[in-house]
């Protein structure tokens, strides 16, 4: 009895969750990674509260593209603006897109997915299926910058009608949203399917629990492992996008990004300047490398499978 | 009233959809006109080869699955016109426990949250009274009361069973169907919940439904059975007569076909040559007519009619050409008939 | 008596977990003679499956290893640390082995024909031509009806007797000494499992190979072996003749899991006799004998220190048990 007592003090505290951090926290690239990750939050809540990179928009007419220097780390760009600071503010522009677009996304996308799947089979799932087939169908680029016109327009709208304001600044989030949700919601679609025949949510059938609440409280946190790889991927694809569409001049607005940064070194690289260049790509490069690894240490980690 | 349950040609076929429109090309009689009575504090047992229809049929009773036709007639009610609400509330009193003890518990619910789940939905008693009642169940299944915050994947097999054992009890159910409870399990723990379930026969006086696809365990726990080949119940009596006469070919090879743990005691087995028939496309006439040893012209053509061939009072029917009354007319004196007896000791 | 085909001396089975190294197989030695069917029974995670893996040298490597003291010799030739080539040759050939599932043992993507040719032209020098027509002879033997149709046939259109039927018939195609059978029929009807069980014995006797039979079900033991090994918790309990265990089982654990088998057409009792509490965690295990906590016969004794299995030379059945039944 008290060997069995204490075989059961031990896998005591071994929940999936407990299990899967234990395996993350063995990954040295995944803890690494992850602390990288954590570096860049901290830069990013910093410029958020306004510890630092204050002055990112600040003008010096007399230091026009100049090199790096005791004030100006990093040198400065053709406005004479600090690029170093303009870099680290930067970091919480791309927090603040990936994390809006991922929580966006893949919340939509989970509801979406567990509804589609549930109701598998039905008009419900047909027609979503529809919506998602025709989202694919579109190219990416060509779609976030219709997207980014339309809520541009209706930003305008909605400014001279009702008076709101910055709603432009999302144009490019929703449009992120729009296209990144198709994803997780075909995973979660499938898996639901899964998990919809299993024995126990046709227990909760039998105790006569209603549909709403076994989708919510039966099915959907059984693909939460599914939910959480969608959201780190979906924060890369975001952050890499903005660069891209700030590039394209469809990004954000009133804001620095590394994209618009890239986008000014256009007109500087030609006459050798780098540097505007290199401190953007170097901090893009880490944290897309850094959240990547991450993200594929966190889906080891969470693998049923591999948590034996 | 003694007849708790009344089960009338109860039919379920599943469409198979096809070609492009995918529009219903055909069925899968998964249950195929099967009537029978329960009697309160009775054990049904029901058995037959993977895919006969056994699971379909316990579903469509507690209406998991929507019957096709048939009618299920639950303490003097029928319930397959019921309304969902309707529905809900007589699922207080029809429960079902599942095969599967791995997959038939939410893995991300603590053993509390399981075991309490039913008197939340239904909103029975307070906090304190939901926490004593689970505490009792869990005492009642024998498990540990300090593993109620726990999760399933820390027990084993058994352990498990006995959770959704619980579950199942939670409403005090006068109904219960039991999906092969032990097919998973280890024989030294399959007989830990075997006898669970004899407890609760007795101390409860709860009517069983068991689905097994060995018929030791049914003969051990059960008093009635009945065989199921290809959607359809081809032999039912009590379990003392079935085993010891069986009467339906099925049955018979079935019977022979156990392998006895006991190497003094020799079977002469009868093989059955050839594999279950699809139900999608099932052998015209009696569906056993391809694999049977008494085959006639009749069986291939003609389904066969339901024969009690016990008295009204002891049912024995089986469903085969060879017992309807012109056939036993005809083979008074010969040995058409299959022998009963094929057991033999050495 | 004759040297045994196979002799197993002080086995042992160790795996990485994360948990640290469990031993799932701790120094079983057990002799299987020519023509002979041995059962090899126990509980769901004893070790029956790595046990037969391990003869054909197919323990997953890592997170598995075969202990360093470890000896399987077949007719006299070591097995363990053989280079993979020579293995290859012995598999199929010499010794073969049936899985419980015959979906995922045969590839989905080739014919069965292809796969059965495969396995001839392997071992035997034959063209194609010759190949399929003993694959097609195979067939036939094992009572497949219109075997030159369904030589072409792929797995899926084949019912789960058939595949077993198919993957015996591989098994037997180069006529091996022996065969390991990891639970050939827990998949199948009872039905279907009767006629894969007779098919078994009739090959067996055709071909006088030796049979290791895993298997949970006491039934198919009594039915089809000759021996019986009882495995609990990564040790052999009992050794003996099928007569022995179900008639005088000696070990207490024997006794108990004979005793809690529901049988047919036989005085019902109201309740079974059950083996209380759970097979200890492998990970986890007590220092005695791994029954102790279950047995009603345990001392102090049996806790103290695991009790050795001594098998008889002349009858070759043996108890590792200090208070056995006799
Ligand atoms: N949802 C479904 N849709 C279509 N066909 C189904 C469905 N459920 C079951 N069937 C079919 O109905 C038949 C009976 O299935 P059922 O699960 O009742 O068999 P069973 O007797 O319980 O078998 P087992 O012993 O393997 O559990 C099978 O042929 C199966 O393929
Ligand atoms: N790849 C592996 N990694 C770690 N442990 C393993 C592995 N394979 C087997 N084991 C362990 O070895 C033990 C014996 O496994 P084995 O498959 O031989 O059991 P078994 O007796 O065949 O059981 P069953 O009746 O369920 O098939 C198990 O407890 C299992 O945990
Ligand atoms: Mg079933
Ligand atoms: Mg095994």
């Amino acid at each position: 009895m008290t060997n069995e007592q204490n075989k059961q003090e031990t896998i005591k505290k071994e929940t999936l969750w407990t299990k899967a951090v234990r395996k993350f926290f063995r990954d040295k690239m995944g803890v690494i990674s992850f602390s990288i990750v954590c570096l860049y939050a901290l830069i990013a809540l910093g410029v958020a509260c306004g510890f630092w990179a204050t002055e990112w928009s600040e003008l010096n007419p007399d230091m026009k593209n100049t090199g790096p220097s005791a004030d100006f780390w990093l040198g400065t760009n053709i406005l004479g603006q600090d690029i170093y600071q303009r870099a680290i503010f930067s970091t919480k522009t791309a927090f603040e897109v990936g994390l809006v677009v991922a929580l966006v996304a893949t919340m939509l996308g989970a509801i979406v997915g567990c509804l589609s799947g549930y109701f598998s089979g039905t008009w419900i799932d047909e027609f979503f299926l529809w919506i998602i087939g025709c989202i694919d169908c579109i190219p990416f680029y060509l779609f976030v910058a219709a997207v980014g016109f339309a809520v541009n327009t209706l930003a305008q709208n909605l400014n001279a009608s009702f008076g709101i304001e910055g709603f432009e600044y999302f144009a490019m989030h929703i449009a992120m949203i729009a296209t990144f949700w198709t994803a997780t919601a075909r995973l979660v679609r499938g898996e639901v399917i899964k998990i919809k025949h299993l024995e126990f949510v046709e227990a909760a059938h039998a105790i006569g629990v209603p549909g709403p609440k076994i989708i919510f409280k039966h099915i959907l946190p059984n693909t939460f492992h599914i939910l959480l790889v969608q959201a780190t991927i979906a924060f890369v694809s975001a952050i890499k996008s903005e660069v891209i569409l700030s590039y394209l001049g469809l990004g954000v607005k009133n804001t620095v990004s590394w994209g618009k940064m890239i986008a000014e070194a256009t007109q500087e690289v030609p006459a050798g300047i780098y540097s505007n260049f290199f401190a953007a790509s170097a901090f893009l490069f880490v944290l897309v490398m850094a959240f990547n690894i991450f993200a594929d240490a966190l889906q080891d980690a969470l693998d049923p499978k591999k948590v034996s | 009233m003694d007849n708790l349950l009344e089960v009338k040609n109860l039919k379920k076929y599943f469409p198979i959809k096809g070609g492009f429109f995918r529009t219903v090309v055909g069925n899968v009689k998964a249950v195929d006109d099967v009537s029978f009575v329960l009697k309160k504090g009775k054990t049904l047992g029901v058995v037959g080869e993977s895919g006969c229809g056994k699971s379909t049929l316990g579903r469509a009773i507690l209406r998991l699955h929507e019957p096709t036709s048939g009618e299920v007639v639950f303490e003097g009610k029928d319930i397959t016109g019921l309304s969902h609400e309707e529905m809900v509330a007589k699922r207080r009193e029809m429960q079902i426990i599942f095969q599967d003890p791995f997959a038939s518990l939410n893995p991300r619910l603590t053993v509390f949250q399981i075991i309490v789940e039913p008197l939340e939905i239904h909103e029975i008693g307070t906090a304190e009274e939901r926490y004593e009642k689970v505490c009792s169940l869990m005492d009642l299944v024998g498990l540990r009361r300090q593993y109620m915050h726990r999760y399933p994947h820390e027990f084993s097999g058994g352990q498990r069973q006995r959770i959704g054992i619980a579950r199942a009890l939670t409403m005090n159910p006068k109904f219960i169907v039991a999906d092969e409870p032990v097919s998973a399990l280890d024989v030294s723990v399959q007989s830990q919940v075997l006898n669970l379930i004899r407890k609760l026969q007795q101390e409860f006086g709860i009517s069983f439904m068991f689905i097994a696809h060995d018929l030791a365990v049914v003969q051990h726990i059960c008093d009635d059975v009945a065989v199921m080949y290809l959607g359809r119940m081809v032999e039912k009596a009590k379990a003392e007569d079935l085993y010891k006469s069986p009467k339906h070919p099925y049955t018979q090879a079935l019977l022979s076909a156990i392998p006895q743990p006991d190497p003094n005691r020799h079977i002469d087995r009868i093989v059955l040559e050839g594999d279950v028939p699809s139900p999608i496309n099932p052998p015209s006439g009696c569906p056993f007519h391809n694999r049977c040893i008494h085959v006639k012209e009749i069986c291939k053509a003609v389904v066969p009619p339901v024969i009690n061939t016990g008295t009204a009072e002891n049912e024995h029917i089986v469903r085969c050409h060879l017992f309807s009354e012109e056939e036993q007319a005809k083979s008074k004196g010969e040995t058409a008939k299959p022998t009963a007896e094929s057991e033999t000791t050495s | 008596m004759t040297t045994p085909l196979l002799s197993v001396k002080d086995l042992v089975i160790e795996f990485n977990t994360e948990h640290g190294l469990i031993r799932a197989v701790d120094r079983i030695s057990f002799d299987i003679f020519e023509g002979e069917t041995v059962g090899l029974v126990g509980e769901s995670g004893c070790g029956k499956s790595i046990t037969s893996l391990s003869i054909l040298g197919l323990i997953p490597s890592p997170p598995g290893r075969i202990g360093a003291e470890s000896s399987i010799k077949y007719q006299g030739k070591e097995l363990v640390g053989l280079p993979e080539e020579q293995l290859r040759l012995m598999r199929g050939h010499d010794i073969s082995m049936i899985f419980q599932e015959p979906m995922t043992a045969l590839n989905p993507v080739f014919t069965v024909g292809n796969q059965m040719m495969e396995v001839i032209m392997r071992h035997k020098k034959v063209n194609k031509k010759e190949a399929l027509k003993m694959a097609v002879k195979m067939l036939e033997d094992v009572g497949i009806p219109a075997p030159e149709k369904r030589v072409h046939n792929y797995p899926h259109q084949l019912s789960g007797g058939m595949r077993q039927r198919v993957m015996i018939a591989m098994a037997l195609s180069c006529n091996p000494h022996l065969l390991l059978a990891d639970e050939p029929t827990t998949a199948l009807d009872v039905t279907i499992q009767a006629q894969v069980m007779d098919l078994m014995g009739d090959m067996q006797k055709k071909q006088n190979m030796a049979v290791i039979l895993v298997t949970h079900d006491l039934g198919v033991v009594a039915e089809f072996c000759q021996r019986v090994i009882v495995m609990y918790c990564g040790h052999i309990a009992e050794v003996g003749t099928v007569d022995q265990i179900f008639n005088r089982p000696q070990h207490p654990y024997t006794k108990g899991l004979l005793a809690s088998v529901p049988r047919v057409l036989e005085e019902k009792v109201e309740f079974l006799p059950t083996i209380s509490g759970t097979v200890p965690d492998l990970g986890n295990l007590p220092k005695g004998c791994r029954f102790a906590d279950r047995c009603e016969r345990a001392t102090e004794e049996c806790n103290a220190k695991p009790p050795q299995l001594t098998i008889d030379e002349k009858t070759q059945a043996g108890v590792a048990c200090y208070h056995p039944y006799k």
